[in-house]
């Protein structure tokens, strides 16, 4: 166990529920079952899947998924020293040698013939075979697979298999309701509840532009980063530009809405 | 061709000169494209009555050459206009300063965009002739200049001032006009356009949806003609219309709220009417100042129950109520009324009248009970007249009402009479050849005695079905069918059309038939990759070194999924002996796979039946050749590929072909429809765009592209503005892109510069203007495209 240590969570992170995901979640690890979390960008999954880890009091390995990685990436591959090769493991062997939740976040990002190689581990055979290394991990009882999609941005040429699909059970995120986001926000940067709501309604305003010439709304991450600044006293409508409006859209028109938005709520 | 040919005018221009001949004929050319016959009869009728007045010919060359031009950006009601003022102002000027009239009319058509500004135009130039004659000439050659920075108002007024100010002072008149005196520049200053509705709609459009989450339909009237207040925004079918620019609001006080955040409040506000009004009241027995009244109470309804969900909005509100001092000389009633609204709005502000302030407790006492209910508004609205006349002066004339101070609230026609929306009167006007027919069912009887044409066209008026085949006498045993018998034509899709002055869809606006043409002769085909041999062997190496090659092993790579047996012993000797070893030690494999799926659609409109300058060939035979060598050249390669074309007979007939489907390799059956290829009828493109998107959408691959071969423009005999289509060909390839399609356009039009960029993007289009290499040049380019 000693090889994930570094792995575990060491200070509970804070976590609004929205629903009952907790007591699912925990029903799911208790069958090891694979986890699939989608929503939208800032939303809260990764999050969600640490403060898991650290409840459950199980090491977390993260890996952010993307175009260039192959399977040998998340399986691990030989590497030369002094006296020949030694084989290392990759960050999924690792957990599940030695028993981990192992998170693929955005793992559409990665492509198809890459996410195969999880297969054999989330269906009922639970062993990650290292063909060229010609060892067959048996996955450890503590062994549990969880990625992050995000339906939103996809697009045609990216999607995962459905065979793929078809081996996790699915949690749908969204951003939480207004007096919960508020809540979160104020709790997370620490700034006053009042305005915290008044954030919220902002993105919210952005939200509804999704599909109108925004491909993805303001996400909670990015009210938690307006709400910080103006915790360190910078001026609030100039944290939300530039926390909020300037990082999604190079639209000028959409800036400007979403200016006069904030002009709207801030005086 | 079309139905109107230059010939049966000639008889118009018989005394005429050469120059004006070859005039004549060229602008033919170049309107027959803009125009439909009809619209080309006016022209060309108009012109021969311009040649008829006798003031020379000049002035005919001009209006030949300009009329298309402004055309294009109006539409083509315009042109009756534009006759009828040339002859109007021709008794009162020189056919010099006429043409220079018509030289201006394509520039100022391109600014104002609009048929009702341009023909508000004419009338300017019209009254200006009558007024200051003298003043023309400098004006016109200052034109480009004035419409850039006025509106059609602004203008109007530049004119009016300077006509009546220097009626007598005829030096001063033409500096005026010239732009050289500095009263010209300081009026000029002072009209200039504040901020403009048409740069603002999108914003607007936003600002609504970001806090309404619902689109809203906004449209610009042209107020501001002779006063520079402009028309009121008003509703009506729910539809905003809001006036074409706004200049910034200056209160009294200096205090200055920019013209976009009036916009804004003038959008909020009719949003709140809309979101909130549900029933209209019934005005007719009541007297102007209680109609007031009520829309006063329901105009603060709405938008206090607006302000429950978005409290920071009544900043933009409170900002255009008039202050004390612009108040000054308006009507107390007026006064009373702007007192009580911003009252109600504005915590921090008390009412004036103390009996404002009393009846706005019982205002907020009613909201609190039942802020839905527009019936409470009339209540309280006909009470608070009562107490108005009670307190004040309630004498005033009907106008000083109308001029309210407070500039974002519409005239609430709104809420005084309400209809559903009528969208079934509008553009179903035109019904295409194609479906003006009876169709029924015959017995053989019938088909043999009362059978008049047999060889009738798709347009005929009826058409006649027999169950069974059907074998003339004269035929000889050969049925009907097999000589006569047309491809069948498939269910009907329907399309979106983008409307840009809207912003909006109209939805399932363009149907859609796919259908096919009569096959031809595939040896025509074989006869064209023949004569094109040696284009072909040019390519032969090109398209080697394009086939695919599959998996690919990369050596010595920094990062990869295997060791490189041979650097890793390198790198182990390295290391044994103290030198620092090279990281490259990795396998990389990569797959070296073409996986292109292309849509090759072919405008079939009627003007590729046009000849090629300089060549013995169509357009369209050109393009079949440069198909074929295209379809050959991929079949090569290996790619998939799909051969279609278009056409289109209004909106209710979009004709798809399909002559080359994905699964079928370039076999006979395909050449034989390749060499089936007719021309005929206009170009909407929006549709077919989409169309052939979701065919390619059918395939898998990685890369999916749309190469449109097109010679013009989108363009249909029902569309007048030409910028709809364009608009919308525009949209329909931002949503392919939307779905990972790629398109591309090859345009055979040299002057297809100033819109193809604008419908398919930088570096997303090509103008081949040597058409006669477009058999050589297609292929080549779709090499060097997917290479």
């Amino acid at each position: 166990m000693n090889e994930l240590d570094q792995y575990k969570i060491a200070k509970e992170p804070f976590y609004q529920p929205q629903k009952d995901e907790i007591e699912m979640y925990t029903a799911a690890y208790m069958n090891r079952m694979p986890v699939m979390l989608k929503g939208p960008t800032g939303c809260g999954k990764s999050r969600f899947v640490e403060y898991m880890a650290y409840k459950l009091d199980k090491p977390l390995i993260t890996v952010a998924c993307n175009e260039d990685m192959s399977a040998s990436d998340l399986v691990g591959r030989f590497l030369l020293d002094k006296e020949g090769t030694i084989w290392k493991d990759g960050p999924l062997a690792m957990a599940a040698r030695y028993g981990g939740i192992c998170y693929l976040d955005e793992v559409v990002e990665a492509r198809q013939d890459t996410t195969v190689v999880i297969h054999p581990l989330t269906d009922y055979r639970r062993t990650l075979p290292l063909d060229k290394k010609g060892e067959l991990i048996e996955a450890h009882p503590d062994f549990q697979l969880v990625i992050s999609y995000n339906p939103g941005y996809q697009n045609l040429m990216k999607d995962l298999k459905q065979s793929t699909k078809q081996r996790f059970c699915g949690f749908n995120f969204q951003y939480p309701d207004e007096k919960t986001e508020a809540h979160i926000i104020s709790k997370e940067s620490g700034v006053d509840p009042k305005i915290a709501l008044k954030l919220v309604q902002i993105a919210q305003r952005a939200r509804n532009l999704v599909g109108h010439g925004l491909d993805e709304g303001i996400s909670t991450r990015l009210c938690i980063y307006a709400g910080q600044l103006i915790a360190n006293k910078v001026n609030e409508k100039s944290a939300c530009k530039i926390a909020m409006v300037n990082p999604i859209t190079d639209d000028l028109d959409i800036v400007d809405t979403l200016n006069a938005a904030i002009d709207t709520f801030f005086d | 061709m079309s139905a109107v040919q230059l010939s049966d005018f000639e008889q118009k221009f018989r005394d005429s000169s050469d120059i004006l001949h070859d005039a004549l004929a060229g602008s033919f050319v170049e309107a027959s494209k803009v125009m439909s016959p009809n619209g080309l009869k006016v022209y060309l009728d108009g012109a021969g009555a311009l040649h008829a007045m006798g003031k020379g010919e000049d002035m005919v060359i001009s209006f030949l050459e300009e009329t298309p031009m402004v055309v294009r950006e109006v539409g083509e009601s315009i042109i009756g206009e534009i006759v009828f003022s040339i002859m109007k102002m021709s008794s009162q000027t020189s056919a010099s300063v006429l043409v220079l009239m018509i030289a201006s009319l394509p520039n100022v058509a391109r600014r104002m965009s609009d048929f009702d500004l341009l023909k508000g135009y004419l009338r300017l130039m019209e009254r200006m002739i009558a007024l200051a004659p003298r003043g023309m000439r400098p004006m016109l050659n200052n034109i480009d200049q004035l419409t850039s920075k006025l509106t059609l108002g602004g203008l109007r007024r530049w004119v009016l001032y300077g006509a009546e100010t220097f009626k007598r002072d005829f030096k001063a008149q033409i500096a005026y006009f010239e732009l050289s005196s500095m009263e010209s520049i300081q009026i000029l200053e002072q009209e200039r356009r504040g901020t403009l509705f048409i740069d603002n709609q999108r914003k607007l459009q936003f600002y609504l949806r970001a806090f309404y989450n619902r689109d809203f339909f906004l449209r610009p009237t042209s107020g501001d003609y002779e006063t520079k207040k402009g028309l009121r925004p008003y509703i009506e079918y729910g539809v905003m219309h809001i006036p074409d620019a706004y200049d910034d609001y200056k209160h009294a006080s200096g205090r200055i709220v920019p013209g976009i955040d009036c916009y804004r409040a003038v959008c909020a506000h009719a949003a709140a009417h809309i979101m909130e009004t549900r029933v209209a009241f019934k005005g007719d027995d009541l007297n102007p100042l209680q109609v007031a009244c009520v829309s006063l109470i329901e105009d603060l309804r709405v938008e206090l129950n607006t302000l429950k969900k978005f409290p920071g909005m009544k900043k933009t509100w409170i900002a255009l109520h008039p202050d004390d001092e612009d108040l000054k000389e308006l009507n107390p009633f007026i006064v009373d009324l702007v007192d009580f609204s911003r009252a109600a709005l504005d915590q921090k502000y008390t009412a004036k009248q103390s009996f404002n302030s009393d009846f706005l407790k019982l205002f907020i006492k009613k909201m609190t009970k039942m802020p839905e209910s527009s019936a409470m508004s009339y209540e309280l609205g006909m009470n608070y007249y009562e107490l108005l006349k009670t307190e004040t002066d309630v004498k005033i004339s009907a106008s000083a009402l109308v001029s309210t101070p407070i500039i974002y609230r519409d005239d609430n026609r709104y809420i005084w009479e309400y209809e559903e929306l009528d969208w079934l009167s509008e553009g179903n006007d035109y019904v295409p050849v194609s479906q003006r027919q009876v169709r029924k069912n015959v017995n053989i009887m019938e088909m043999y005695n009362e059978l008049d044409v047999e060889t009738a066209g798709d347009d005929a008026q009826e058409i006649w079905t027999l169950e069974s085949e059907y074998f003339p006498d004269e035929l000889d045993g050969v049925s009907l069918n097999e000589v006569e018998g047309k491809e069948p034509v498939s269910e009907p899709f329907h399309y979106n059309e983008w409307d840009y002055q809207l912003q909006l869809y109209r939805p399932n606006w363009a149907t859609l038939y796919e259908r096919r043409l009569r096959k031809g002769d595939p040896e025509l085909i074989n006869k064209i990759l023949k004569t094109h041999k040696p284009i072909a062997n040019q390519l032969k190496n090109a398209i080697d070194r394009m086939q695919p090659q599959g998996l690919v092993k990369l050596k010595k790579q920094q990062e990869g999924s295997e060791l490189d047996l041979d650097a890793c012993v390198t790198a182990l000797a390295d290391i044994r002996s103290g030198i620092t070893p090279s990281d490259r030690i990795y396998v990389k494999k990569v797959q070296h796979i073409r996986d292109v799926s292309v849509n090759l659609l072919m405008d079939l409109s009627e003007s590729t039946n046009d000849m090629v300058l300089g060549s013995d060939k169509t357009i369209l035979e050109l393009m079949k050749e440069a198909t074929s060598l295209l379809s050959w050249a991929i079949d090569k390669i290996g790619d998939k590929l799909t051969i279609s074309g278009f056409a289109s007979d209004s909106r209710h007939d979009v004709q798809y072909y399909r002559f080359k489907p994905f699964q079928y390799s370039f076999n006979d059956e395909v050449k034989g429809r390749l060499a089936g290829i007719k021309g005929g009828l206009s170009t909407r493109m929006g549709a077919a765009i989409r169309h052939a998107g979701v065919d390619l959408l059918t395939q898998s691959s990685a890369k999916r592209i749309l190469l449109i071969l097109t010679d013009g423009e989108p363009a249909d005999i029902d569309v007048d503005d030409p910028q709809h289509l364009r608009m919308d060909a525009k949209k329909a390839v931002e949503e392919l892109r939307s779905h990972g399609i790629v398109t591309f356009c090859i345009s055979l039009d040299p002057h297809a510069d100033e819109y193809v960029a604008r419908i398919f993007g930088k570096n997303r289009f090509m103008v081949i203007d040597n058409i006669q290499k477009l058999p050589e040049r297609l292929p080549q380019l779709f090499i060097s495209l997917t290479k």
